[in-house]
Parts: C-alpha cells; sequence; structure tokens
C-alpha cells in the first residue's frame, strides 16, 4: 500500500488531482455499495431500513461535524474551567492543577457574558450588521434584478454584481483597505475620501474610526451579498405568472402597483431565502472584522469576539477548558441562539409553502 | 422558468418590471420613457458603483510599486506585469511566491468537497422526500437548523477527532483515520459544514418532482435504490449543479477551515492561505503584489460562476419560487 | 499589531556604532525578576529542572565531523516545525539548515503560517502538535510550557543557550524558572536613524547622552531647519509608532521594572511615572521646532505613513527619525547605508546611566513538545553559534542575540550594528511593551489614543483614557 501513501502525498499538480479523482471515485463506489445493499433488503415492509441506508452517510458527517461539536459548546457553556495554581511549571503537569473543571456551574458563564461590556459591545454591532446588512443588500439586489431586466446584456450585467460574491473575504479586505485607504501626507489616498475631497467633506479614517467603523464595514458586506441576492431575485421575478400580471394591467394598474400587488407576493418565498441566508452570514461575520482589525477600532462583532477570547484564552492541562474557552463556548452559543429565529422563520414558511400545495 | 415569454418592447426598453404599461395614452407613453430612463440610471449606477472597487484593485494590480505609492490607481501611469510574473512563473528566477502550486492545492480540495457531500445530500434528502417513515420532517428541520453552528465552534472537535478519533474513557469507539495533516482533513470538514444546505436544497428541489413519477416506478417493482439511481439522478441535475457552484466558491474563498484542517502545510494548504501568508511577508513592503494576488484567486471561481450561472439559479430556487 | 509582528520577522538592522562608547556603569539587567514573565519569580534560571539529554553523539567524518555531537539517525527521521515566518525568510531558515539535515539524517518539515497563533491552539488541543514550535513572543512561551505541553529543554541545550545569550535572553524563555525555549532570531528598535554624510558635512556629532540629542536638535533648529521626522500612519494600526517612543523613553527614564511594572498594569497607566514620560515625549514629537522635518506641522505625523517617515531624511530635509531596525527595508535604491554612508542608524542613547544600556525590541523562541532525541538536536543546533552564522550567510537582513556569533557574518552594516547593540553587555533588553500587554489595550487603545495626543489631545486625557480601559 506504499504506493497508495506516496500518491496521497504527492507534491506535483498530477499527482494531487489525479489522487482527488481517485478519492472521489472510491468514495462514488462505496455510496454506490451502499445503493445496492439497499436494493437486497426486502422490498416491502422495510422503508424504514432503506431510509436508514440512505441517511446513514448524511449522519455520520453530521454527527462528526456539527452534532457533536455544537453539543460540547453547549455543555461548556455550563461548565467550569479547570484552575491551576499560580506560576506552577512541574514536570509532572497534573500536579499543578486545582481543579480539573468541567463541574456544572449554571448560568455563571452567561452571568459573565451579559455583564460584560465587551460582550455588550460586540452584541449591539452584531444587531446593527444583522439590522442592515440584509436588508439593503435584498433591496439593492431587488431594484438590480428589477431594472436589469430583460435589458440587452442582462447576463454581463448581473455578472458584475456577482463579481463580489466570488470573492474571498480575503480578497475583498485588499479591495476595501485600498478604497477606504485614509489620506495622508505621502501616500495616495483612497478613492472614497478622494471623492469626499471634492464635496468638501472629509477625510475620513474609515476602518479607525471608532464610533463609525461597524457602519463601513456593513458597507462591504453589502457589496459582498447584493450580487447573490441579485441572481436569486432576478430569477424569482422571471418566475412569476404573466397572467397575472396581466389581469393587474386589464385592472389599469401602472408598474409601482403592479410591481407591489403582483411582484412582490409572487416573489416573496424567495425574498425570505435571500433576507435569511443573509442574515446567517452576517451572524457570523468574522473574517472581515479580523481583516480590516475593526475590533481594535470599536467594531468587533459576536463572531468575532469569540474567536479571539478563543484564541488569546491560553491553553488547558487537562480536558477541563481554560476561562476562555468556556466564555467563548458562551459567546458561540449566543451566536446559536440568534440564529435560531431565523432558521424557525424560514421551516415555518416551508411548512405554510407545503401545506398549500 | 426559463421560458415564460413576455412582451418586450421593441425599442429595447426595459419595462420596470414584465408589466407592459399602457402606451397608448400619452401619460403611458411619457410615464413608460420616464421609468425605463430612471431604471436604466438606477442600473447604471447599481452596476458602476459595485464595478468599482474591483475595477480599482484590477488597474492597481498592474501598477508598479513607486505609482501605487504615490498616486491613486484612477491615474493609470506606467503598466507593469511583474506582479503577475512574480505570482506566477517567478521573477529573476525566485518562484518562491508563486500562486501555481496553490491554485493546484485549492482545486484537489474543491473537488472532493464539492461532490462528497452533493451525494451524501442527495440520499438523504431521497430519504427525506421519498421514504414514507415517522419523523422525517423533524429530521429534516433539524438537519437545516444545523446550519448555524458557527465554524470556529467545529473546528477543534472536528480537528481532534481528526487526530485521535473517539474514545469514550478508554475505550476507543472510533480509532484514528490517520487523516491529521493531509488534505484527507479538510474534506472533510467541508463535507461535514456543507451537509445542512445541501440537503435543503436538494430537498426543495426533490419536492418538487411530480408524484406520479415515483409510484409509477414503484408499482413497476423498481427499489429505492434503482429509482435513485435511473430516475432521481437524472432528474436531480440542476440541483447538484446549484449547490456544486455554490460549495465551489464557498470551499475556493475559504481560509478558516483551510488555515486550521490543513495545518498550513505547503503541499496542501489552499490559494488563501498562501495569499494571506504573502500579506506582511515582507513586512507591509510586499503590499504591491496583493491586488494582483487578489485577481489571480478570482480568475477561477468566476469561470465557473459564468460557465454555471443558469444551473446555479434554477437548482437554488426550485421549491422557493412557487408559493 | 499584525503589522508590528510582520515587521517584526523581516529584520533589520540598525544601527549604534556610536553606542559603545558612553554608556554606563552601572549593571545590567540584575535587577531582579525575570523579564516580561511572571514577576514572582525571581529566582534566576539554574538548570536544575532540565532533564538530561537524549542525544548519543556520533562520529561523523569529513564536513560532517562538526556535527557528530548532534548524533546520527536512520534515514526517515522527520522533525515537524511550526513557525509564523513566512517566505521569502522561510526559505532562508530552510536553507540555512540543509547541512545539518545531511549529516544527522534528520529531515526537518517546516511550515511558516500568518496564522501561527491560531493553528498552533488548535493543533495543540486536536493533539496535533508540531514537534518544534517558534514563537514569536515569549507570552507564548509562557502559556503553552504553564499548560505542560512544552518539554522543558534538555540541559545541553540549556548550557549551549547560556553561553550563547545574555541573561535577559534566557529568562524571556524560561517562564517560572525552568527553561523551555532558546531564542532564535533577535530585533533590535531603540535606533535613530541619521545620514552620516550630512552630519559631516554640517560638522555634527552622533548624541551619545539624551541631553546630546537635544542639544543637537537645537542646534538644528537654530541653523533654521527642524531635525525631527516622524510618522505613526499605518492603517488599522495606526498609533504603534508612538507607543514605541513612550516604551523607549520609559526604559530610559525609569528603566527595566518601573518598565515590567507599567505593561504587567502593577502601576495604574495615569500614574506619575507614565506622565513623565509622555510630557518627555511631547518634548520632542510636539515640539512645533522640532517636528515635522520635510513634512508638515506636528499633526501631520499622524496621518504620514510609518514606511515614509523617514525618507525626507534621504533628500537632506530631516535629521533625526527613530525608528527600528528593519526600517532599513524601506530606504529608496540609491542611497548608501553605512556607517560613512548617505544613511545610517545610532543608538537612541540613555537618559541617566543608572539602568545600563536599554534595549527594545523583539525575537522568536524554540520550544519543543516532544521529546525525542532528533527533537532536542535540532534544538540544540538551532541554538548554536554554528547554526546562526549559517543563517546569516544564507541571506542578509537576519540579526541574532547570540553572542557568539562571529560579527563577520553580518554583512549588512546595520544587520552588524543591531547585533552588536543586542549582544552588548551592558545591554539590558526588554521585549515590546506593548505586544504584552493585553490587545485591547496594547493593540487598541494604547495605539488610538497616542493618535488622538499627537492630534492636540492632553497628556492626561489620554493616559486616563487607556487606564480607563485596560480589561477589569
Amino acid at each position: 500500500m506504499s504506493w497508495l501513501h506516496d500518491w496521497a502525498h504527492a507534491s506535483g499538480a498530477f499527482g494531487k488531482l489525479s489522487f482527488a479523482l481517485l478519492v472521489v471515485i472510491a468514495f462514488l463506489a462505496v455510496i454506490g455499495l451502499l445503493l445496492l445493499l439497499v436494493d437486497r433488503s426486502p422490498k416491502r415492509g422495510q422503508e424504514k431500513v432503506q431510509a436508514f441506508l440512505f441517511l446513514l452517510p448524511a449522519f455520520v458527517l453530521i454527527v462528526i461535524g456539527l452534532l457533536g461539536p455544537i453539543l460540547t459548546t453547549a455543555i461548556s457553556s455550563f461548565t467550569s474551567a479547570e484552575v491551576r495554581k499560580k506560576n506552577c511549571i512541574k514536570t509532572a503537569v497534573n500536579s499543578c492543577l486545582q481543579s480539573k473543571g468541567g463541574s456544572w456551574t449554571g448560568l455563571d458563564n452567561w452571568r459573565w457574558a451579559f455583564g460584560n461590556s465587551d460582550v455588550i459591545h460586540a452584541l449591539v454591532n452584531t444587531l446593527k450588521w444583522t439590522l442592515i446588512a440584509p436588508i439593503v443588500a435584498t433591496l439593492v439586489g431587488l431594484a438590480y434584478a428589477v431594472v436589469i431586466d430583460r435589458i440587452r446584456g442582462e447576463a454581463f450585467a448581473k455578472a458584475l454584481v456577482f463579481l463580489p460574491t466570488a470573492i474571498s473575504f480575503v480578497g475583498a479586505s485588499v479591495i476595501w483597505g485600498l478604497m477606504y485607504k485614509q489620506p495622508s501626507e505621502n501616500a495616495p489616498s483612497g478613492l472614497i475620501n478622494v471623492v469626499l475631497g471634492w464635496v468638501g467633506a472629509g477625510p475620513i479614517n474609515f476602518p479607525t474610526n471608532n464610533s463609525t467603523t461597524t457602519y463601513w464595514l456593513i458597507v462591504v458586506m453589502i457589496w459582498i451579498q447584493a450580487g447573490f441576492a441579485t441572481v436569486l431575485l432576478s430569477a424569482a421575478i422571471k418566475g412569476v405568472p404573466t397572467e397575472l400580471l396581466e389581469a393587474a394591467r386589464i385592472d389599469g394598474a401602472n408598474a409601482w402597483q403592479a410591481f407591489r400587488k403582483v411582484t412582490i407576493p409572487s416573489i416573496r418565498p424567495t425574498l425570505i431565502v435571500v433576507l435569511v441566508t443573509i442574515s446567517v452570514a452576517t451572524l457570523k461575520v468574522f473574517d472581515l472584522v479580523q481583516a480590516f482589525g475593526a475590533n481594535q477600532h470599536g467594531g468587533d462583532t459576536l463572531a468575532n469576539l469569540m474567536f479571539t477570547t478563543w484564541k488569546q484564552g491560553g491553553i488547558a492541562v487537562g480536558g477541563g477548558g481554560t476561562v476562555g474557552d468556556h466564555h467563548s463556548a458562551t459567546l458561540a452559543m449566543i451566536i446559536f441562539l440568534l440564529v435560531i429565529p431565523f432558521v424557525a422563520f424560514q421551516v415555518r414558511q416551508m411548512v405554510r409553502t407545503r401545506a398549500g400545495r | 422558468m426559463t421560458d415564460t415569454e413576455l412582451v418586450i418592447p421593441p425599442s429595447g426598453n426595459a419595462p420596470v418590471t414584465r408589466v407592459p404599461v399602457p402606451a397608448d395614452t400619452s401619460v403611458g407613453r411619457v410615464r413608460s420613457a420616464l421609468t425605463s430612463r430612471a431604471a436604466s440610471l438606477v442600473a447604471l449606477v447599481i452596476g458602476v458603483l459595485w464595478t468599482i472597487p474591483t475595477a480599482g484593485i484590477f488597474i492597481q494590480s498592474f501598477r508598479p510599486k513607486t505609482e501605487q505609492d504615490s498616486a491613486g490607481w484612477w491615474h493609470g501611469g506606467p503598466f507593469t506585469l511583474d506582479f503577475y510574473r512574480q505570482l506566477t512563473t517567478g521573477l529573476h528566477g525566485n518562484n518562491a511566491s508563486s500562486l501555481l502550486p496553490y491554485i493546484t492545492n485549492s482545486l484537489a480540495i474543491v473537488i472532493p468537497a464539492a461532490i462528497i457531500p452533493m451525494a451524501v445530500a442527495a440520499m438523504a434528502a431521497y430519504a427525506l422526500v421519498w421514504i414514507d417513515f415517522k419523523g422525517r420532517d423533524w429530521i429534516f428541520v433539524a438537519i437545516f437548523a444545523l446550519q448555524v453552528v458557527p465554524l470556529q465552534v467545529a473546528a477543534v472537535p472536528l480537528l481532534r477527532f481528526v487526530v485521535s478519533g473517539w474514545h469514550l474513557g478508554s475505550t476507543t469507539i472510533v480509532p484514528s483515520l490517520g487523516l491529521a495533516g493531509t488534505v484527507g482533513a479538510v474534506w472533510l470538514a467541508h463535507a461535514c459544514f456543507a451537509l445542512p444546505l445541501a440537503v435543503f436544497l436538494m430537498h426543495n428541489f426533490m419536492s418538487e418532482i411530480p408524484k406520479d413519477i415515483l409510484e409509477a416506478a414503484r408499482i413497476d417493482g423498481a427499489s429505492h435504490g434503482q429509482i435513485f439511481r435511473t430516475v432521481m439522478l437524472p432528474l436531480l441535475r440542476p440541483a447538484l449543479a446549484a449547490f456544486g457552484i455554490f460549495q465551489f466558491l464557498w470551499v475556493w474563498n475559504d481560509l478558516f477551515v483551510g488555515s486550521v484542517m490543513s495545518g498550513g502545510s505547503d503541499t496542501i494548504s489552499p490559494i488563501t492561505v498562501k495569499i494571506n501568508n504573502l500579506i506582511g511577508a515582507t513586512s507591509g513592503a510586499g503590499g504591491e503584489v496583493l491586488p494582483a494576488a487578489a485577481f489571480i484567486s478570482i480568475v477561477v471561481p468566476l469561470i465557473v460562476f459564468l460557465s454555471l450561472q443558469r444551473f446555479f439559479v434554477r437548482g437554488l430556487l426550485a421549491g422557493s419560487v412557487k408559493g | 499589531m499584525r503589522f508590528r509582528r510582520a515587521t517584526a520577522l523581516i529584520t533589520l538592522a540598525t544601527a549604534a556604532t556610536l553606542v559603545a562608547a558612553g554608556c554606563s556603569s552601572n549593571g545590567k539587567n540584575n535587577s531582579g525578576g525575570t523579564p516580561g514573565t511572571s514577576s514572582s519569580s525571581s529566582a534566576g534560571v539554574d538548570g536544575s529542572q532540565q532533564p538530561a539529554t537524549k542525544i548519543k553523539p556520533a562520529t561523523l567524518s569529513g564536513d560532517c565531523a562538526p556535527f557528530g555531537k548532534y548524533g546520527s539517525y536512520p534515514a526517515g527521521t522527520t522533525v515537524t516545525m511550526y513557525a509564523s515566518i513566512t517566505d521569502p525568510e522561510g526559505g532562508f531558515l530552510k536553507d540555512s539548515w540543509k547541512q545539518f539535515e545531511k549529516c544527522t539524517g534528520i529531515t526537518i518539515s517546516y511550515t511558516g503560517d500568518k496564522e501561527f497563533e491560531t493553528a498552533i491552539k488548535t493543533k495543540v488541543e486536536g493533539g496535533n502538535a508540531p514537534d518544534i514550535a517558534i514563537f514569536p513572543q515569549p507570552g507564548l512561551v509562557k502559556t503553552y510550557a504553564e499548560a505542560g505541553k512544552l518539554k522543558p529543554a534538555s540541559q545541553a541545550v540549556f548550557a549551549e543557550t547560556k553561553a550563547n545569550w545574555n541573561a535577559d535572553w534566557v529568562s524571556y524563555g524560561s517562564p517560572d524558572g525552568v527553561f523551555f525555549a532558546a531564542p532564535l532570531g533577535a530585533n533590535a528598535k531603540s535606533l535613530v536613524w541619521y545620514s552620516p554624510k550630512a552630519f559631516k558635512k554640517a560638522g555634527y556629532t552622533v548624541p551619545t547622552t539624551w541631553d546630546d540629542m537635544i542639544a543637537l536638535s537645537d542646534k538644528i533648529v537654530a541653523s533654521g531647519q527642524k531635525p525631527w521626522c516622524a510618522g505613526i500612519e499605518s492603517g488599522t494600526a495606526t498609533g504603534w509608532v508612538a507607543t514605541d517612543w513612550m516604551e523607549e523613553v520609559m526604559l530610559r527614564m525609569y528603566g527595566p521594572d518601573v518598565y515590567d511594572q507599567w505593561v504587567q498594569h502593577k502601576i495604574p497607566f495615569n500614574d506619575q511615572k507614565v506622565q513623565d514620560v509622555i510630557a518627555k515625549v511631547g518634548t520632542i514629537l510636539k515640539n512645533p521646532k522640532y517636528v515635522n522635518a520635510g513634512i508638515g506641522d506636528v499633526k501631520s505625523i499622524a496621518t504620514t505613513a510609518f514606511a515614509k517617515a523617514g525618507l525626507p531624511i534621504e533628500k537632506g530635509k530631516c535629521w533625526l527619525h527613530q525608528q527600528a531596525s528593519f526600517y532599513g527595508a524601506n530606504w529608496d535604491k540609491g542611497y548608501s547605508v553605512a556607517p560613512d554612508g548617505d544613511l545610517f542608524a545610532f543608538y537612541e542613547p540613555t537618559i541617566s546611566d543608572k539602568f545600563g544600556k536599554p534595549v527594545e525590541g523583539g525575537g522568536e523562541f524554540v520550544g519543543a513538545f516532544t521529546d525525542k532525541a532528533e527533537v532536542e538536536a535540532t534544538q540544540f543546533y538551532l541554538a548554536s553559534a554554528e547554526w546562526a552564522a549559517s543563517r546569516a550567510k544564507v541571506h542578509p537582513g537576519w540579526v541574532s542575540a547570540n553572542k557568539n556569533v562571529n560579527p563577520s557574518v553580518f554583512t549588512d552594516p546595520v544587520d552588524a550594528l543591531s547585533v552588536k547593540l543586542l549582544t552588548d553587555p551592558q545591554a539590558t533588553f526588554r521585549f515590546d511593551g506593548s505586544d504584552a500587554m493585553p490587545s485591547s489595550v496594547g493593540a487598541g487603545t494604547f495605539w488610538t489614543q497616542m493618535t488622538a495626543w499627537i492630534q492636540g489631545q492632553s497628556d492626561k486625557a489620554t493616559l486616563d483614557a487607556i487606564e480607563k480601559s485596560w480589561p477589569q
């Protein structure tokens, strides 16, 4: 099997790609086998067994990658950290432990979170993000989808706005770093400050201006997400039944009325998908905050604070976790709780849609 | 939905919506002209605003360092390909900052990371839609709800699993898979994290397929396995493509999973990790190559999106369009 | 902070040739506490807790003979190494130990990652720690040592390190009195850039005391010019340059002990001593007669990119610019950087001779997560003067505080100057203090408030605001 090992660790382009393909083929073969197994099971009365086999691979991945971690995190938010003796370094490290941690502490970690001004600040910022970014991105996407509908070069116009969606956060931070550059004595300023200069305003130190940092980052998020909204809403608009619009016209509705009374209700489900998807992405926003170092300038968000709390929380001797680990887990649970209403909303929508079919 | 045909004014100007505004009265004509002019203006403004930042970085990527330092990109100025050369074939015999090997790495990560969850989710969605058993709606909602798990939360427990398997006390439940530090760990992580959305999309799409097709096949004595392979998979193609693109963009642009699960090793880490490491690698004096680097990293996802755009939308929208 | 760390890697060089002359008498660093680490561990590092060596020396021939002391290992023996040093510097490291790999049979699998701090925590918690990590600052060594994740260095590595570095450096690698990590590279701040040619022409000499430096500044003012140029703009990290000024002056006015207390918040940030320091910094940075030479008024400091702030020296419009050795990379092409060239640097002089020669800077430390013989051999080799010389020969722009390296290997004059400064037996070395403060201060309010201070905020308001922001 050593040839397989060598292949797996190939460093050439061909080796790596062919190995990736080999794995895909092997994986599909396993899935094929599983399907054969399903065929072998008795045809009638064994629906459950078959369903189980169909669900098995997904179940395994979910338990490993999502369910397990979220349970661990939930428990961690209600338990204590290990306690170490001060300045203790011994060869037998465990003797430095005063308490292994992991004991039930009820809401202690949660009380810490809601009593900590940094957390509250990040929570407020996160709410700003969630209130502004999804709605504005969706509105822009909707407006753009409407105005480019059926014009010449629609595909091109759509691609222009979608471009940012295809750009990584790393790329986006380079791009907006350039846009936002503050004027300095001996380096060119960013375009935005130049424009502000024309109208006699500014200049502004965008990403380092404590009271407004969050808003400038939200602009970047809107820029990224609007393309996603455009592409989906544009398709939804094209799906609005012609007869309804015809009927509206015969009733004497003008363009705006028809849009409001016919188009909007028809694309409502898509609007919700778009809003919820962007909201969930916004609640988890972290890369942008990191890239701009915004947490140092009043622009921290929960997801980023959770990450920095974990990162700077030191490292545990045993499995009990450090205080930073437990606090970080609590912040993660707060994000989790914040996302749930959005998901619940969408689930309800789905159930309704299905019932109405 | 692509073949609903609409009345398009011969002028080629777009109406705001597809409602043909009565143009036979003078008021109607004026309104129509106004609306379409306003519409074009809005389209132009948004299109330009959204393109400027990217255009700026594109122009900047061709400007020598001294130009970048002395004037904004809108001034243009001398043109150089040096940064692109440095990031591809190498400059002055030094190709240490070439991105090409990392493009290969990213592709080697992306392909399995898109196909594995695709297949797994298709099977799961099939069971949830077409096999009748109790609690299937609950399972679906639960899977969907798991998309809220923040990645940063899942990463460490997942890595621990990859490295040492699962143990309960001293009993080994799952042994170490030996994936630590290999590209396999990156695949596994992406596959896990992608599942909720994948199942959601496939589920929506499959619920749209008329029941009769399946029932006819059942009556003919086909098993679920056969139906899945021969009937469902061909029908699923748009949904698979849509998810594939979505996942491709996500994995290609990901930094966090790639950097944590790959362990930063040069032979497997994706292009985003490399670009991130370019920043500051030369003490902030290396910032001038970033525009070119950012642009190179955009090219592949852009090609993928543009060539598969049609499927993307069709697949994503199934189930949500028709109310 | 991101930025600063990054810059630190790069290295530098600077210069202080002239320094040696003036300074002080009184003892260097034996002021007590191990710097930067917990102040409670007062004892020195005696090596009593270091484990015995596992290396079995081998007899090797030819070019490999000097490597016999590291042992000989079967083919395929691999040591994994993780660091924050990315290319091109990472590549220079890999080249520097080729001979060691060839002779001992050990393969060093090196990974440089800018996200080091995140990645190393994930790896250690995930049970996937590398054999060796190169920590970019001593605080991390302490974190991993106290959690029992790092292995104490062997007696052999300890002895080698003690022989090669000043005590400050050994103690930075020894949290709580146990030695874990030997230093690797280093860099020096504490430098003032100037133009030797212009000085010669004008008849100025390099100042060796703070008062001399102020007298020189006044002389330049009298001649109708402004002496100092400065710039603290650095994107989202704007302000860090001003924090360096505070640290340098704190070390010079009140010495390393008060410096440590200040960094660890054992004295409040608006303490009288800190007020004295900021006032002293203000006599230069906020003196409209002194700044901002070749650029503008006092406030222009806040909007001048740090990378460009010294450039007026090239044009003869500015005389003095305080910045770390890595600033050498920012000079335009066509100017010679040498003790008698267009540009060079001198040691930022002391204020009193009570505290030796304070040097502020940074450096990396090599810690091990496993205690295999081949890992120890690698640590041992990296602590040696042979390795440092090998690295210096690969590419200039790298500095070591290892005292036993033949200085002639540092061909770049700024590198040579930094080495001289760092290895000076009179030197009292301290790490950049703001890096050791909680990041909400050290990479947050300290930066932003110093920027506001440049723009006109009072000393007191500035310090009060930082004090208020100190966590809990």
